[in-house]
């Protein structure tokens, strides 16, 4: 799975801060748990699509609702290009590292 | 799927709201805050009172602006949210679906245990909030009675959540679709009533509410 497109959210928020990253399949509970790794999750299957959010230890807020492309981050001010650069770089290797059924990646 | 509004306030106050290391609040696309009422209830009250008479219904007005352009936008916020797609997104069928659940919404997170009590598409659209933080305000006058409706806040979404529904395609530039309703207090428990109303109608009939 890749990453096909990377949009800022329109906002309030003093530009640059949300953006959502759009990807070529749905996010997997695996990715998921990946994108916990040290951080917090918070984690609803219970509500009518399975709603996840992460909080990591930079700082980083991370939502989206399992099986969706979209998923949404929120970086916070203090050396926001540096993290958003090393988030982005971690997912890209998640990504690749994805086990798809049949033991493919 | 109709709109079950005990499930979405009960699944959306799980959803933890909490500061980042900004000590910054993000939310819906906005920045939210969490201070105690009586700061907010303060704040317009001082404001309405520190001013002559005659212009006591422009500052008024002022007010319930600036909720409405808040209501506005963060409204939108709320139903474009990945928290809304999954806890509402699948209840909405059409646009009245989209207020009764954001009227659901506002419950959950404790602006007023509110609801839609008459809706006529793209007309009115009558809310009853059975508590809400601005009636507390009564508090600060005699009798613990206020003078008149102070519901700034509620009054202002209200409007903006009909903008949202039938006011167009949302303008980030608030140039188009904003105002295009406007809302009046007809009751506020701040005024002894038992509960807060509120009409919500296309602006060019808001005067002869």
């Amino acid at each position: 799975m890749e990453i096909v497109k990377i949009k800022v959210l329109e906002d309030c928020l003093g530009g640059g801060m949300a953006y959502e990253y759009l990807l070529t399949g749905g996010v997997p509970e695996e990715l998921m748990r990946t994108m916990a790794v040290e951080g917090r999750l918070d984690y609803h299957p219970e509500f009518l699509l399975p709603f996840y959010k992460i909080i990591t230890p930079e700082g980083l807020q991370i939502k989206g609702i399992l099986g969706d492309r979209g998923l949404e981050v929120v970086y916070p001010q203090e050396d926001r290009d540096r993290k958003k650069l090393d988030f982005e770089v971690r997912l890209r290797r998640a990504l690749e590292g994805l086990v798809r059924p049949g033991g493919g990646s | 799927m109709a709109i079950d509004r005990k499930k979405i306030i009960e699944d959306m106050s799980k959803v933890k709201v909490e500061a980042n290391t900004d000590g910054l609040i993000p939310g819906f696309n906005v920045l939210v805050n969490q201070l105690p009422a009586h700061y907010w209830n303060d704040f317009s009250r001082r404001l309405v009172e520190a001013v002559p008479g005659e212009i006591t219904e422009a500052v008024e007005e002022l007010l319930v602006n600036a909720a409405h352009e808040c209501g506005y936008h963060t409204g939108y916020g709320i139903i474009t949210s990945k928290e809304w797609n999954a806890i509402v997104g699948p209840m909405v069928k059409g646009v009245e679906d989209v207020l009764h659940g954001a009227y659901a919404v506002f419950t959950a997170w404790g602006w007023a245990d509110s609801e839609i009590v008459e809706l006529v598409p793209n007309q009115k659209m009558v809310v009853r909030a059975y508590d809400y933080y601005e009636a507390d305000v009564a508090a600060d006058y005699p009798g613990r009675k206020a003078p008149r409706p102070m519901a700034y806040m509620i009054r202002g979404v209200t409007g903006a959540f009909m903008d949202l529904g039938y006011g167009g395609d949302y303008d980030p530039a608030g140039k188009k679709g904003l105002y295009t309703f406007r809302c009046k207090q007809t009751k506020g428990i701040e005024c002894g009533d038992k509960y807060g109303e509120f009409v919500a109608v296309r602006s060019e009939d808001y005067e002869k509410l």
